[in-house]
């Protein structure tokens, strides 16, 4: 099987990278740092190949290096150029990135060329986005219940609907406000988490209200097979996109109308890590290393991302040149077996589409013992419960005790995000 | 758990267990006043203190972020644990507090008035006594509730009605499914206290109905000084915070001020968050031995300690036979009536902790005891050998009196 070491767009490409590498040498102390302390300079990147001499660097220490570290410039916080990005981080490890608009813009209109609809949508004027997700900061200030809908538009004509922290605590005249504030902004794009807007979509449902048209960007955590036909049903067959975004970078990865995932090549360098460490094969779960190219105000090189992923073979039937790859969730999320692993996205095909699901989520309680935490409506069967029963046994192993249950609330996690998989803590 | 009418074999979890007064062995029978804390529990407290310590929900910080973030998740862990929503979950001090916020919070009329149980603890009775008009549904001779008196007054519609899942006192369970059941059939609100049941049996709120429930960590294998106040949201929505302070709101101006939303417009000021940190690992620990468990053994060691009871002739049991009761019994002795020197005697001469006295629940132990009673409350760590040695012991002891 062949190695994929990197994913290079273009030849244009590897020039940016070597720039960048020089670029990051000159302007952010924390790369010239580390690379002087391990005797490198730029001039050790003169082939592509070279940029696995660069370290690998991590979330925590661009959060320990911020500002002063890592900005690549005497750039002020407050500098009306520069977009901030806080990420309260799925299991609590949080960082804040902030990068010049027009890259993220950029970097946004390359990855939607993989959709052409949401590149329109993206760049319509007047801009009306809507977004659906966990509120972005604490229970202190976030998701007041009073807030108006002129408190949350934003300058860029996006405007936040009203959310509480933790989705199923949410009042339904909270609810209900959030749909008539779609209705009455007739957004132009639709900017979700697909479990929030499926929370949303069941509710519009039970009030008989169908939400008007626009594209829809899933982002923010795993888009579950069972959210996005929760959504569907009521826009259409094809509807929702998954759009993998992080605060680090803007757009990352978008879905095609193939259904495909495709990586925002144009933009940024991917590299495919596997389990040892190693250059990942194709179709080898691999987690991603991104590195940016376009001189910003907070360059990445080498980013350890935590995502994992699957490069597939071949080009797609959409047309598109980029990279298609799967996503198989956060390495925090993965379900850790005896032999082996199960990731959410083997969890989520394994729990597929049932009748009468709302929401699940599997928690690992000790190291073979599962339970499976489901939300059920009317339409739940019992011949239902025992397929799933079968399906996942048959993904755990047989020596497995897995439990379901049917509750009336999952909890979010505190960033405010669902997770599908609580695997529990290493040595329990 | 070896077999289901075994114990749990829990000691070396148990700290305290290993306690000695004067050279001997404690035998640890008092689990209705609290429970001992395993291990995990104590270090999770530890934990808190040494490696955490900031604040929650004040501030940045990372470690502040990280103090919330289980204070928080303590709270969804609950919510599962009673089947409720997270945002229906209040903390506070203890099962009396949590009591008192609904007695105070409801601001009451004057034509309001208060169904109040006899076989109370005093929290569920004083807070009643001292803010509203109250009547009260007696106790038949054997000790348990007159359930005809508590149907009937139902019908003159009292605002609320106060029940007591198990009695402190006696251990009895009361049909409260059924009691609340009836109480909204006439438009009456429910209180329940689940101090003395929720160690023992599983909860879900959802399925009783119940509007309020309150209940404390400490009897939970969790730390003291966190109890938990559980209402329906609509109506905890209602409810005027008891008190005011940081916290609890969004907005403060000189003229105005906006309350937070559920569940925190109940929670003004610093919170117990060690112990918060320490329920967190309770929960766990519980979560593990499963619930249903516990309640299997926790039957067992209640049909135990009656039949041991039934075998002594000087003793008579508090509340009769036949009723669903927990591992918490109490009695009276013939022919002794200040049972304090026979509780110094159990505890100096053979390490046995168990309870004498009026249990908080005065008036039901004047009204079936006339005096004091002993009582005996086992938990998950507790043996067939610990109740073996108390019995046997008590029975050394009456030789002499």
């Amino acid at each position: 099987m062949q190695s994929i070491q990197l994913i290079i767009a273009n030849k244009k490409n590897e020039q940016h990278a070597k720039r960048e590498i020089e670029y990051c040498y000159e302007h952010v102390r924390m790369f010239k740092s580390r690379l002087t302390s391990m005797g490198l300079t730029p001039d050790d990147f003169q082939r592509i190949e070279d940029l696995s001499k660069f370290p690998i660097f991590e979330k925590k220490e661009f959060r320990k290096h911020f500002p002063a570290g890592i900005f690549a410039g005497r750039y002020s916080l407050d500098d009306a150029r520069l977009s901030r990005s806080p990420s309260s981080g799925t299991t609590g490890d949080r960082l804040v990135t902030f990068e010049f608009g027009t890259l993220l813009l950029e970097r946004a209109i390359n990855c939607s060329e993989t959709l052409p609809k949401i590149a329109t949508a993206f760049s319509a004027t007047p801009r009306k986005h809507v977004r659906y997700a966990a509120p972005n900061c604490s229970d202190v200030e976030c998701a007041n219940p009073n807030s108006t809908m002129e408190d949350r538009l934003m300058k860029d004509g996006t405007l936040i609907l009203p959310v509480y922290h933790d989705l199923l605590t949410t009042p339904e005249h909270m609810l209900d406000r959030a749909i008539e504030e779609i209705e009455s902004y007739q957004p132009n794009l639709y900017y979700i988490d697909a479990t929030h807007f499926a929370f949303l979509v069941r509710h519009a449902k039970k009030r008989n209200k169908v939400l008007p048209e626009a594209p829809i960007v899933a982002t923010f955590s795993n888009v579950t097979k069972i959210a996005k036909a929760q959504i569907n049903e009521m826009f259409s067959e094809n509807a929702v996109k998954q759009l993998v975004s992080m605060s680090e970078f803007g757009w990352v990865a978008m879905e095609c109308e193939h259904g495909h995932l495709h990586l925002n090549s144009k933009s940024f360098i991917f590299e495919f890590i596997n389990e040892a460490g190693e250059p990942a094969s194709v179709n080898e779960l691999a987690e991603v290393i991104i590195t940016s190219l376009d001189q910003g105000a907070l360059p990445h090189v080498r980013y350890r991302t935590g995502d994992m992923y699957r490069l597939q073979k071949g080009n797609c039937s959409c047309g598109s040149s980029s990279p298609v790859v799967t996503f198989e969730g956060r390495k925090s999320d993965f379900i850790y077996l005896q032999d082996t692993f199960v990731t959410p996205n083997d969890v989520d095909e394994a729990i597929g589409v049932p009748s009468g699901l709302a929401l699940y989520q599997l928690v690992q309680k000790e190291q073979t013992v599962f339970e499976l935490r489901v939300i059920v409506n009317e339409h739940w069967l019992q011949s239902s419960e025992q397929q799933l029963n079968q399906r996942l046994s048959t993904l755990l192993g047989s020596n497995t005790e897995l439990n379901i249950v049917k509750v009336p609330y999952i909890e979010t996690g505190r960033s405010g995000k669902f997770r599908t998989c609580m695997p529990c803590e290493q040595g329990e | 758990m070896n077999n289901a009418m075994q114990s749990f074999d829990l000691r070396d979890d148990f700290p305290f267990l290993s306690r000695q007064i004067d050279g001997v062995d404690v035998v640890y029978l008092d689990s209705a006043a609290t429970s001992l804390k395993p291990n995990c529990v104590i270090e999770a407290i530890t934990h808190f203190y040494q490696n955490v310590a900031t604040n929650v929900h004040r501030g940045k910080s990372y470690v502040t972020e990280e103090a919330s973030n289980i204070y928080e998740q303590t709270r969804y862990k609950v919510a599962n644990f009673i089947r409720c929503s997270g945002n229906e979950v209040v903390f506070c001090k203890n099962t009396t507090e949590a009591i008192n916020m609904v007695a105070l919070g409801l601001e009451l009329d004057s034509d309001d008035w208060i169904l109040v149980c006899s076989d109370a603890h005093h929290s569920n009775f004083l807070p009643w006594q001292q803010n509203a008009k109250t009547r009260y549904v007696g106790l038949l001779d054997d000790g348990s509730l007159d359930l005809e008196t508590y149907y009937k007054l139902l019908e003159e519609k009292p605002k609320l009605a106060a029940i007591t899942h198990c009695s402190n006192a006696t251990g009895l369970y009361l049909p409260v499914k059924e009691m609340i059941e009836a109480a909204h059939k006439h438009g009456v609100l429910t209180l329940m206290d689940a101090a003395q049941s929720i160690p023992h049996k599983a909860i879900d709120v959802q399925s009783l109905d119940v509007d309020f429930m309150a209940f404390s960590a400490h009897k939970v294998l969790g730390p003291t000084g966190l109890g938990i106040l559980y209402g329906k949201k609509a109506l905890l929505e209602e409810l005027k915070p008891m008190q005011w302070g940081g916290g609890m709101v969004d907005w403060v101006a000189l003229d105005n001020t906006q309350t937070r939303k559920l569940p925190h417009r109940l929670e003004a000021g610093t919170p117990n968050i060690s112990a918060v940190f320490g329920f967190n690992a309770a929960l766990d620990y519980i979560d593990k031995l499963g619930m249903e468990n516990i309640e299997k053994y926790d039957n067992f060691l209640s049909d135990y300690i009656v039949s041991k009871i039934l075998e002594n002739k000087r003793l008579t049991i508090i509340g009769g036979v036949g009723h669903a009761r927990s591992s918490t019994t109490s009695f009276s002795i013939q022919g002794v009536s200040n049972l304090d020197d026979l509780s110094r005697i159990l505890s100096d001469s053979y390490g046995i902790i168990c309870r004498t006295g009026h249990l908080c629940a005065q008036p039901l132990v004047s009204a079936v005891a006339g005096e004091q009673v002993m009582r005996i409350s086992a938990y998950v760590y507790t043996t067939t050998e610990d109740i073996d040695f108390f019995f046997n012991s008590l029975s050394e002891i009456l030789d002499f009196m």
